[in-house]
């Protein structure tokens, strides 16, 4: 978890809540998403502290979100930005991972609510979900497309998306929800790793990468910096009516593609072995539509370029976030 | 594991499920969740239809657009019938730095119509590689090109489909049934300069070339993926497939300028460039032929000088000719096996694949629907069909 607190020349208007006071963050979840919203966040000036939180461990989570409600008490009257980027349950999550998180979700809305109770500054909720879990076997998901989970993994996240939508909070809070498409960018340690890092990884040490799905699968990959930029930018912004958003690319992407993308960034081919699971192989793409006015992704062979770079290339740039 | 039974213990152990009822409840808007349990959309779009892609290089449209546009529309409103086999999703694009008032058009006809997708490349390219972004940008399950000045009829889409998913073909080259650059003279250069790019690249299929096709979408993809600056877009997706089609349409060419000489050789050029160009091995053969014959008759020249030693009346010509020969076909030979190691490394770094995979299995639908509803009944697109086979 990353206790954010924004820079005291920061404090504009904007940023503060009806008694003059700063903006702080709670980020919930420092992987592959939630880890690079905290660099942007450290990128316009925020500083950041760092803490395990025990996931898996009931009691001693409660524990640990009563001293980030303490915490966020003791800062005073100020604009609080919570972030769920939390989820170790990946696509094939089994019933088990996914009520942990499910309870873990609710514990966190808990201590909000708790937090909005007792202090008066403004409360932004920021939900990070899945598009791909949402509507996953949609093709060209466009306005008018239905979430239809086909997965516990998806039916989770839309579930966490009726929590925070439905729930009472004892007075308004800005509430917004990111639905994110495949996801790549700079590996965590100890976290999942997604195909285009795996494939940078392996072909580089010359090591069989296993495709589980078809070359020709179509997915929406977004990239991660991306994401964080978007995010962050809403942190700096005063806080505005309850928002959900498609965060792709709107370009669908063969593996195949990527692939080659890779082969031109590493000037080797990357060795594929192929595992058949027909229930993972399934297409999800999304209409240029669907996406928000201000976001822009930044085209797949520029950032699997900037990726390689900033992970192998230049890992002081990668470290020194 | 096995997600379809982890679905069903998860949503019977809890009620939240799709919970689409609840959708209406909530307190805010969760984006694109406005469909109800009501709605005819079936649970999960696209299943039931093969979905179809359009793409248009555009650079000098500003004329065209509007009515090529208003035709596709009304193929798509066409295609909404339910048993109809296709639906286009997406009509896309490329704005090739367009010259004219393109990029106002589109613009405009991409807010006017909600299945127009404006692909915008940052310069000019040229045909093949805006054609190879728009594909990169499409999700359908066959990707339709076709010109911007109406010389592609949008109605005849319907046909290169039916043709394609019939006969199993991947590539489905709309073929002129009559004169097309309104002078047969052109006409008969044009084809005169396909069938001589066919000899040189040992390539049969580039007489059938046509930037109006169809292409089944993971290979369209997959060659546009591939592509390579100087790589001809049509010869890439003949290193994915070798189910080559051709259907005979009425094509007419409306440019006033069509294409240049330059352009044509730059054409030529790329298609050398980019296929296997089999002649370079001549020279290999070539090579070896002259020092076979070299060592042949050296050995017939032995045995010359000591059987009969009289009968040679000039000496010293032979030797010069004979090392000549042997040293010129050994150069001939490794130059030959440099070229055979260069193309190899040419083809592999423009991304010729080993192998890729093909599913055809969505062709059954539409290939049961057409033979109860068969559009087309010519026998003259046959004999196309069949042409195209031998070149398989």
């Amino acid at each position: 978890m990353l206790y954010l607190t924004a820079p005291a020349r920061r404090t504009e208007a904007s940023e503060t809540g009806p008694h003059g006071g700063g903006a702080v963050g709670l980020l919930f979840g420092a992987g592959l998403v939630g880890r690079r919203i905290g660099a942007a966040l450290l990128r316009r000036g925020w500083t950041c502290r760092e803490t395990t939180t025990p996931w898996t461990d009931g009691p001693r989570l409660l524990d640990h979100l009563r001293q980030a409600e303490r915490w966020v008490q003791q800062v005073g009257p100020c604009r609080l930005d919570v972030v769920w980027s939390a989820g170790r349950a990946g696509f094939a999550a089994d019933e088990e991972q996914i009520l942990g998180e499910e309870a873990n979700f609710r514990r966190l809305l808990d201590m909000v609510v708790r937090v909005a109770s007792s202090t008066s500054g403004q409360i932004v909720f920021h939900l990070i979900s899945s598009a791909g879990g949402l509507f996953e076997g949609q093709r060209h998901v466009a306005a008018g497309s239905c979430p239809c989970p086909q997965r516990p993994y998806g039916v989770l996240k839309l579930r966490l998306e009726e929590l925070l939508a439905n729930l009472d909070f004892p007075r308004p809070i800005s509430r917004r929800v990111y639905r994110l498409t495949s996801v790549y960018g700079p590996s965590v340690r100890g976290g999942r790793r997604g195909l285009v890092p795996t494939l940078l990884h392996n072909a580089r040490e010359g090591r069989a990468t296993t495709i589980v799905g078809q070359l020709t699968t179509l997915r929406d990959y977004v990239f991660t910096e991306d994401i964080a930029r978007h995010i962050a930018d809403a942190w700096v912004l005063p806080t505005q009516p309850d928002r959900c958003e498609i965060l792709a690319s709107g370009k669908p992407t063969t593996i195949h593609e990527i692939v080659h993308h890779v082969h031109k960034v590493v000037h080797r081919t990357p060795a594929l072995v192929f595992a058949a699971r027909r229930d993972n192989a399934t297409d999800i793409t999304f209409a240029p539509s669907v996406l928000p006015p201000d976001w822009a992704p930044t085209d797949l062979e520029t950032s699997i370029f900037q990726l390689h770079r900033n992970v192998f290339d230049d890992p002081g740039l990668a470290a020194s976030e | 594991m096995e997600s379809h039974d982890d679905r069903a213990s998860f949503e019977s152990s809890r009620p939240a499920g799709r919970a689409s009822g609840a959708v209406d409840e909530r307190r805010y808007d969760l984006g694109v969740s406005q469909t109800t349990d009501s709605s005819p959309e079936p649970a999960v779009p696209g299943r039931s239809k093969v979905l179809v892609s359009t793409v248009t290089p555009v650079y000098r449209g500003a004329r065209t657009l509007d009515e090529l546009v208003s035709r596709i529309d009304a193929l798509r409103r066409r295609w909404s019938e339910p048993a109809w086999p296709f639906e286009l999703v997406e009509s896309i694009f490329v704005d090739d730095a367009s010259v004219d008032e393109s990029s106002d058009v589109l613009e405009r006809l991409e807010a006017e119509y909600d299945f127009v997708r404006v692909v915008t490349l940052s310069r000019n390219f040229g045909q093949h590689p805006a054609t190879s972004a728009g594909i990169l940008h499409s999700s359908g399950d066959w990707v339709l090109t076709l010109d911007e000045d109406l010389q592609h009829r949008p109605e005849d889409i319907e046909l290169l489909l039916e043709r394609a998913t019939i006969h199993g073909s991947d590539v489905l080259y709309a073929q002129p049934a009559g004169i097309v650059h309104r002078s047969w003279y052109r006409d008969r250069a044009s084809r005169g300069y396909k069938r001589l790019l066919s000899l040189s690249t040992g390539d049969p299929n580039v007489r059938l070339f046509n930037s109006f096709r169809a292409v089944r979408g993971s290979i369209a993809r997959a060659a546009a993926a591939v592509v390579g600056h100087d790589t001809f877009l049509d010869i890439a997706i003949g290193w994915f497939t070798q189910r080559v089609g051709a259907r005979r349409l009425d094509l007419l060419d409306s440019r006033e300028g069509g294409y240049t000489f330059r352009r044509l050789l730059s054409h030529a050029r790329r298609a050398m460039i980019s296929s296997q160009t089999k002649w370079l091995r001549l020279g290999a053969a070539v090579g070896i032929g002259a020092l076979s014959l070299s060592v042949l008759l050296l050995v017939w020249i032995m045995v010359q000088k000591v059987l009969a030693p009289a009968s040679i009346e000039v000496r010293g010509w032979t030797s010069l000719f004979l090392t000549t020969a042997f040293f010129g076909g050994l150069v001939a030979c490794l130059v030959g096996v440099s070229l055979e190691y260069l193309r190899t490394l040419v083809l592999g770094a423009h991304g010729k694949p080993n192998f890729f995979v093909v599913d055809r299995s969505i062709d059954v639908g539409p290939r049961r629907y057409f033979a109860d509803h068969p559009l087309d009944v010519s026998g003259e697109a046959d004999a196309v069909s069949d042409g195209a086979s031998k070149a398989d």
